[in-house]
């Protein structure tokens, strides 16, 4: 038994140590927000935050969770909807929309990092990819949501 | 090269048939207009016709039987029934209809047949009148090739102005006054004073027996649109932000197993047989299922089963017709056929308009085979048993889809049922049926169990 928290909640997983998290949570926890792309950390649709950090959860232990808090999209906004989600529906940013989940969750981890990023600092921080070509809409959700969090209405 | 080959035979069928088939009309704007009962009517709600309903929560909801995959179809859909029907666009939601004839795609066959652009003429014009007719005949559900707005654009028109008229009726009837001194404004039944008669929510019991009209009232003019034409924000995008849109890989069923599959290493090939490397299936594999180009391992979890084929299992591949092929062989093939093969299509710029002096310039321009990689991984979640054959997965045809199930499972094409959720990129990767043939013959190993 693996014991972490997702989402602010304590959960057991019966899973073998080298599971990935991604997979845990898809499969044991049926929290299916977080994507399969790649599966080989290269395209970031699996992107969650572990003790803050974005991580690429389909190359990340479960074992490596072990103890730690574990964010996914569906518990960014406690509820309600996170400064980033607010800007990303403002700039109506997803068109497929299979990688925005994780586009969003290394977002929250840039601004939390780099409150007021420049366009080079966004592009150098968000390598996840879009098949869609979401990128430039994706930059300008960013600054709105840096100027949300800096308390802009 | 064999996708062509189908595609020309069976629009040349359609274009065949169509000519000894002479004289019938199909395909009228109110031929898909669909009955009250068609759209997924449930509690609560009411249908208006085939493409819409109202419901008391004030709501109106309108069938959308093309694959959202990013191009904004469902946005795009939803704004002509609304346009038509007066509805107030935050009032507006959408959802996929059952399959049925009415929401067929017209226009893709059109879009299909074996014709460039430029060429024009009798014999073209009567190929796309035939397959115009016929389209509708056939009933084809399917996106992609940029026809579903116009394919749309008239039939979801008429049945938005077809609605609206019901509206009006049923609220004349509700409130004794004059159907011609009642308008609709902004999602509310008002009188021509402005005065408010009913929201659509509070019509939802006064329609009763009422029945569309036969001849459809006329449709705006554009410059009365108010919803089209204009940027409004995509019915599609607040599920996508919060991570809760389903796309086929989301589909979570009780009791749900997962296949993983290994296709065949080379274009063509089959997995003739296999060794397991320990005698006994490990605790979570439940079973291995030779399928139609591949090998799938089916448990209780898809990487556990994806990393047992690697791990666990010995495969005798048969290789396809051509294993050798790859990118260097086919561009020697397209130089040859360049040089000796028959033209497909030549073009004429007209007559040649010589300057004084001329410099020959020659290049040589190649574009690669494109790759239609999807973000989602190609999946289908499947079930099959007693009850029939019933499948969740995100695709551009879902009439192709229950063509190649049904004749892969062997049962009649009545007993499946396919549902399409969002798509994570279709790119026409998602009009193939391959994994639909995988995905039945796993599901068929494991009959009752959702997989």
């Amino acid at each position: 038994m693996i014991t972490l928290s997702v989402n602010g909640q304590k959960r057991e997983v019966d899973a073998p140590p080298d599971k990935p998290l991604l997979w845990v949570l898809r499969e044991d926890l049926n929290l299916v927000g977080a994507k399969f792309g790649c599966g080989v950390a290269a395209c970031g649709a699996c992107t969650v935050h572990v003790d803050g950090k974005p991580v690429r959860s389909c190359s990340f232990r479960v074992a490596d969770a072990a103890g730690k808090d574990v964010v996914t999209i569906e518990g960014l906004g406690r509820g309600r909807l996170h400064a980033v989600q607010q800007a990303w529906i403002e700039n109506q940013v997803p068109q497929c929309g299979y990688c925005q989940p994780g586009f969003i969750m290394a977002a929250v981890a840039l601004l939390k990092e780099t409150p007021k990023p420049t366009d080079a600092e966004i592009d150098a921080a968000l390598t996840n990819i879009c098949r869609c070509g979401t990128y430039s809409a994706i930059r300008r959700a960013v600054h709105r949501a840096a100027a949300i969090l800096g308390g802009a209405s | 090269l064999r996708k062509w080959a189908r595609r020309s035979f069976i629009i040349g069928g359609f274009v065949g048939a169509g000519l000894l088939g002479v004289g019938f009309w199909f395909g009228r704007e109110r031929d898909r207009l669909g009955s009250r009962t068609l759209f997924n009517v449930r509690p609560g709600q009411a249908g208006l016709n085939g493409w819409v309903k109202i419901g008391r929560d004030n709501n109106v909801t309108v069938a959308v039987p093309r694959a959202e995959m990013g191009q904004g179809i469902h946005t795009a859909l939803a704004m002509l029934v609304a346009e038509e029907m007066d509805a107030r666009w935050n009032q507006v939601r959408v959802e996929d209809p059952p399959e049925d004839a009415v929401y067929r795609n017209v226009d893709i066959l059109i879009d299909g047949l074996p014709f460039s652009p430029e060429e024009t003429g009798t014999v073209v014009d009567v190929a796309h009148w035939v397959a115009g007719k016929l389209g509708g005949v056939l009933g084809i559900l399917a996106t992609g090739g940029s026809t579903a707005t116009r394919d749309a654009w008239l039939p979801m028109r008429t049945a938005g102005a077809v609605a609206r008229d019901l509206l009006l009726r049923a609220a004349s009837r509700k409130s004794g006054i004059a159907v011609d001194q009642l308008t609709i404004v902004d999602g509310e039944i008002r009188r021509r004073d402005g005065t408010k008669v009913a929201t659509f929510g509070e019509l939802v019991d006064s329609i009763g027996d009422l029945q569309p009209m036969q001849e459809p009232p006329p449709l705006k003019k554009p410059s009365e649109f108010k919803l089209i034409g204009k940027p409004l924000p995509r019915v599609d995008v607040p599920a996508k932000v919060m991570g809760s849109a389903t796309f086929g890989i989301d589909v979570r069923l009780p009791g749900l197993l997962y296949a993983a599959v290994r296709n065949a290493p080379t274009f063509g090939g089959e997995a003739k047989g296999f060794k397991l490397k320990k005698d006994a299936l490990p605790k979570g594999i439940e079973k291995i299922v030779i399928v139609s180009g591949g090998i799938a391992a089916i448990g209780t979890s898809w990487w556990q089963a994806n990393a047992f084929l690697d791990e666990g299992v010995d495969v005798d591949w048969q290789a396809g017709p051509e294993p050798k092929l790859g990118s260097a062989g086919l561009w020697t093939r397209y130089e040859n056929l360049l040089a000796e093969g028959k033209p497909a299509l030549t073009r004429s710029l007209g007559a040649e308009n010589k300057p004084a002096t001329t410099q020959a310039l020659e290049a040589t321009y190649r574009a690669p085979y494109l790759a239609h990689a999807t973000m989602e991984p190609m999946n289908c979640t499947a079930r099959a048993g007693k009850q029939g054959l019933e499948l969740w997965m995100p695709n551009q045809s879902p009439t192709l889809m229950r063509l190649i199930a049904a004749e892969a499972a062997k049962v009649p094409r009545e007993q499946v049922t396919v549902h399409t959720t969002f798509l994570g990129g279709g790119f026409g990767r998602r009009a193939e049926g391959d994994l639909v043939r995988q995905a039945v013959a796993c599901a068929q190993a494991t009959p009752e169990q959702p997989l």
